[in-house]
């Protein structure tokens, strides 16, 4: 009931108003009073109960409650204070209009009436408009209360609701599992959500080729969207990651993801990382999220990776750019990303903690950073509440983190029975420009013989071969500016560009499986024809991918114009998928 | 009321000033700002001189502006933001949907 409903009545309608269906309560020990404020309620439309009694008043108003109570003060036993007393203790919520009749008209017995917690005091003589004036009053007070009592009762209903949904929200929020991902040896994080859901995001994930992934993210907004944003992204990020596709894709099709199921005023601002263990390649989109520090074995900070395009789901699918930043990560590296909730964090003063005293903590050392900026933070911010979700992550890239990951260790070589398969694929230039043929490949292993996790190290074989062939052999890429960190960026602007114009060239990529005595033997040929191929031109491969080819396989061959690659590849039933490195 | 606005002299421009706080509590008295003279300026300048603060879904407030100005990104300009603002379009790249001066 909107309060406007009682808040004037207008003149006729005081005039003319009747009480029906309203219940009176009448106590008057004067007989003639009694009848006659009876019969004026009565003329008004109540019905009236009569009494002379307190104790008696009592006795009734636990068989009916009264809409109003007339009482006077003077009783025999207990006088009418002591029963306005009782009418508040018995019907604390209900506000039941308490109109006080006497004869008495010194200021004190008024002012004693107010204070029992009367409504209105109506001094005799009785007068038949003076009674339904003040019972318009009292009644009005009343339907005021009524009012607050109902919108009072509403937002409580809702306000548990709201938890409710919540904490539902958040129980499937915490089922999904994000936290799981990020219980690494090389991991160390930290999320304080504001409230009881989080708009912060962050994820892990492994792929079947032995990189490390990562999602970092802050959604517009917090509570319940942003709860249902993490669901839709956390869905997409662990399907891809587990498909084996590459960064490139994963920020595409987020990034089409959030724009088609978020509202346009909401968005995802995020971090995209990923993390090859075996060549120390790290490739970073950063769409909205504050630099990510890059820290070196000796503490110092080196160029980190800024934020350089607008948050997932901003940009329509053509107009997205997914090309990320790379980098070469020494032994020890760390990245540190953190939302915009620990620069923004205030001091009792209203100071932002800011970016500076972040660096500060992070510098220096090989201490972990998220526990010293929390140190920080705590000690910035003292007692003022928190204004934001606050996150942080923090990777560590050691070079034996792939083989520590959990279920690396865990998986094991499959268990049935090795059989006679092969597998060829062929791509031409348009195809190599537009697709990476390796996640199809995940999938077929697996079929074929239920691989699982312990597709890894085939995975890995397979794409050192497949990237040696395309890049040395049909784009002629020197391998040695990839393991300079300075010409990196330049090794896969140089890649990007030459695929682009790569023309009449083929990769022709076969698996053929046997069983052997104890398990299986895959020989994985990569073969390429291009231009290049043709002018005999020797390459070398990197020094990190050939000792990955030693480590791993039984033997290998690459050709001189690195245009046809091969290796075998030998698994034992039963084994770990991944073997621990040295 | 941390909303004002003012029409330029010529009737094609409309800019909107925010005072203190921008988010989301000022979100309905925004739209309301740009959608109450019930038709599309030609340019639109948001004069951020007076704004002290600004959360992400200020930012989604104003894609929702351009968006309302026709997506082009001269449609709307976003001026006179100070250093702390700036910083908060800068990490969000804003600079490529919107004019900041």
């Amino acid at each position: 009931m909107p309060i406007s409903a009682c808040n004037v009545d207008d003149e006729p309608a005081v005039l003319t108003r009747r009480f029906n269906a309203l219940h009176a309560l009448v106590i008057e020990d004067n007989e003639v009073d009694r009848y006659l404020v009876q019969r004026m309620l009565m003329d008004l439309g109540f019905t009236v109960e009569v009494t002379s009694t307190v104790a008696d008043a009592l006795a009734l108003m636990l068989e009916q409650r009264p809409d109003v109570v007339c009482c006077d003060i003077g009783l025999p036993g207990v006088d009418g204070y002591v029963l306005a007393r009782a009418v508040r203790e018995r019907f604390p919520d209900a506000h039941i209009p308490v109109i006080f009749i006497t004869g008495l008209s010194d200021e004190d017995a008024l002012l004693r009436c107010f204070a029992a917690g009367g409504d209105d005091v109506m001094v005799k003589p009785l007068n038949p408009a003076r009674l339904k004036a003040k019972l318009v009053a009292a009644l009005r007070t009343r339907e005021l209360n009524d009012t607050l009592l109902a919108q009072r009762d509403q937002l409580a209903r809702y306000q548990a609701d709201t938890q409710r949904d919540m904490a539902i929200a958040k129980t499937i929020i915490d089922n999904l599992g994000c936290e799981r991902t990020l219980d690494l040896p090389n991991v160390s994080y930290h999320l304080a959500p504001m409230d009881t859901l989080n708009g912060d995001i962050i994820i892990g994930g492994r792929s079947p080729r032995g990189a490390q992934y990562f999602l970092f993210g802050d959604f517009t907004g917090h509570g319940l969207p942003a709860a249902i944003g993490v669901q839709v992204v956390y869905g997409v990020f662990r399907a891809m990651v587990a498909r084996g596709h590459a960064l490139e894709q994963m920020a595409q099709e987020l990034n089409r993801k959030v724009r088609e199921t978020l509202p346009r005023d909401r968005f995802l601002s995020a971090a995209l990382i990923e993390i090859y263990p075996d060549s120390g390649t790290v490739s970073v989109w950063n769409g909205g999220m504050p630099e990510i520090l890059l820290r070196n074995a000796a503490g110092s900070l080196r160029k980190g990776f800024r934020s350089t395009y607008l948050p997932l789901g901003v940009l329509p699918p053509e107009e997205f750019d997914a090309r990320p930043v790379r980098r070469q990560l020494r032994e020890n590296d760390t990245l540190f990303c953190y939302s915009d909730g620990v620069i923004e964090a205030l001091d009792a003063g209203g100071t932002m903690f800011g970016q500076a005293r972040v660096k500060l903590c992070v510098t220096g050392g090989t201490h972990d950073s998220v526990a010293a900026v929390r140190t920080a933070l705590e000690t910035h911010v003292g007692n003022v509440p928190q204004q934001d979700d606050i996150s942080m992550l923090e990777v560590r890239f050691r070079h034996d983190a792939l083989y520590a990951l959990p279920g690396a260790g865990a998986a094991l070589m499959p268990a049935r029975p090795a059989t006679h398969w092969r597998v060829a694929l062929d791509f031409a230039a348009d195809a190599l420009r537009n697709a990476d043929p390796l996640p199809a490949l995940g999938a077929v292993l697996d079929a074929v013989q239920g691989f699982g996790p312990g597709s890894t190290e085939i995975y890995m074989v397979t794409s050192t071969l497949f990237g040696h062939v395309l890049e040395q052999g049909l784009l002629q890429l020197e391998s040695g500016l990839k393991s300079d960190s300075h010409d990196y960026a330049f090794y896969y602007l140089e890649r990007e560009r030459r695929l682009a114009e790569l023309v009449d060239a083929q990769v022709h990529l076969e698996l053929a499986h046997r069983p052997d005595d104890e398990g299986g033997e895959l020989e994985i040929c990569v073969s390429g024809q291009s231009a290049h191929c043709r002018t005999q031109q020797p390459q070398a491969l990197a020094a990190t991918d050939l000792a990955l080819l030693a480590k791993l396989c039984a033997s290998y061959e690459v050709s001189e114009t690195c245009c046809r690659a091969s290796a075998r590849y030998r698994w034992r039933r039963g084994e770990p998928a991944v073997r621990p490195p040295g | 009321m941390s909303i004002s606005t003012q029409t330029s002299t010529d009737g094609a421009t409309l800019t909107i000033r925010v005072q203190d706080r921008f988010d989301f509590n000022v979100h309905r008295e925004l739209r309301q700002a740009y959608e109450a003279h019930g038709k599309r300026y030609g340019n639109y300048v948001m004069d951020l001189r007076g704004t002290t603060y600004m959360d992400s879904a200020a930012l989604g407030m104003l894609l929702q502006l351009r968006e309302h100005a026709g997506g082009q990104r001269q449609a709307v300009r976003l001026v006179n933001a100070q250093p702390v603002i700036r910083d908060i379009l800068a990490v969000a790249n804003f600079d490529q949907l919107f004019t900041i001066e």
